[in-house]
């Protein structure tokens, strides 16, 4: 079994989804118009990530290779719909905010890579680590996301306005290509200080 | 290739997709009485919001829908609660309009929509949707020669809940009486 803080750092840095791995691009796009709504989305997918990695990596041995792929979506969208239902159930004010993207968790390919490259070719309990790693990565990056976007579009940090009213927000950062601008600013720098490490 | 290569994988398809299904009918049946009680706390608490001054409110059934008008409730103090669902930038601005017995509307809430964030989803904000209150006959938004003030770079959002309103309104004139 690999060390599980190797596969957390793993997961957060080293091939952090977003900004390394590149995957699960319309969630991360699309719902981050807020900190508040990125770390939904991130934790959401987090928790969806966790339990289909689990399933797969204890169902690896019984699942036969031609059918995988259909196994591995029967898994993940069991664990959406469920949380799905929870949400609703429970935590109305989140799904209002979420709710149109928690179906989307679905075909993240995100949670569909992790099933195919690391849940069904280790035990349980990497695969559980590997899910909190991955998880965390998600969340962070759209979580930043998010208060960066928040902060230059709409002046507040979690709702709770920062900026004084008199200066300018700039609308287009919570609009579409704010998102695109963000993300390409953060892993612009990401990538800045990766490669000075190295050097 | 012989047989047995093709029916495992099948059956061991089966098998998973047969759990997961009786996985997901037991949540849906834990979750679907608290899931009916948040909608219906919603709706109550936005229906008290635009009405504050009734305590019951009736769904009126097979009712004659004009306009953009999607459900009507009758309130216990006589007025209506009207929903309606024009459409705006991008797709319906669910609208609440409470009207009195006369005519005047006592509140409206913008209860679900898609419009851009930071813009037209402003019309959630009370900045907005209070003017309304008090608000009776044919509105207009400013730019159209009538006292709505349009939220800043969202005129078509404006106008969508506006003419939300007016189809209320004339709802009213035109079957308020006959309940």
């Amino acid at each position: 079994m690999a060390n599980p803080l190797k596969l957390l750092k793993n997961g957060i840095i080293d091939e952090n989804p977003t900004f390394v791995q590149v995957i699960g691009m319309c969630p991360t796009l699309a719902v981050t118009s807020s900190a508040i709504n990125g770390i939904g989305m991130g934790l959401s997918t987090a928790a969806v990530l966790i339990c289909a990695n689990l399933f797969i990596s204890l169902l690896r041995k019984v699942i036969p290779d031609k059918v995988r792929i259909p196994c591995f979506i029967v898994v993940i969208a069991t664990f959406v719909t469920v949380i799905e239902f929870m949400l609703k159930a429970y935590l109305p004010a989140l799904n209002a905010s979420l709710g149109l993207y928690i179906p989307l968790i679905v075909v993240n390919c995100l949670i569909l890579a992790r099933a195919e490259a690391f849940a069904s070719k280790n035990g349980p309990i990497s695969a559980i680590f590997d899910g909190i790693g991955m998880g965390l990565g998600f969340t962070i990056a759209l979580g930043v996301l998010g208060l960066v976007r928040e902060f230059i579009g709409a002046g507040t940090l979690f709702d709770i306005t920062v900026l004084p009213a008199a200066f300018p927000r700039t609308l287009l950062f919570v609009m579409a290509p704010g998102a695109f601008f963000t993300l390409g600013c953060l892993m612009a720098a990401l990538n800045y200080f990766r490669n000075k490490k190295k050097a | 290739m012989n047989a047995n290569e093709v029916i495992k994988p099948a059956v061991v398809l089966l098998i998973i997709a047969g759990v997961a299904a009786a996985a997901l009918g037991a949540v849906q049946s834990i979750t679907a009485e608290p899931i009916k009680m948040q909608e219906e706390q919603t709706r109550a608490a936005s229906m008290k919001a635009v009405m504050p001054d009734a305590s019951s409110f009736e769904q009126i059934e097979n009712v004659e829908l004009s306009g953009s008008v999607t459900a009507v409730y009758k309130a216990d103090n006589g007025g209506f609660v009207i929903t309606a669902a024009p459409g705006g930038f991008s797709g319906a601005v669910d609208t609440m309009v409470g009207i009195d017995a006369d005519g005047i509307i006592t509140g409206l809430r913008v209860t679900k929509h898609s419009e851009t964030p930071g813009l037209g989803a402003k019309s959630t904000d009370p900045s907005f949707y209070e003017q309304f209150a008090g608000m009776s006959g044919d509105l207009a938004v400013t730019k159209d020669g009538g006292e709505v003030v349009p939220i800043t770079s969202a005129t078509i959002t404006s106008r969508a809940v506006t003419s939300g309103a007016n189809d209320a309104l004339q709802w009213f004139t035109a079957n308020g009486g006959a309940y």
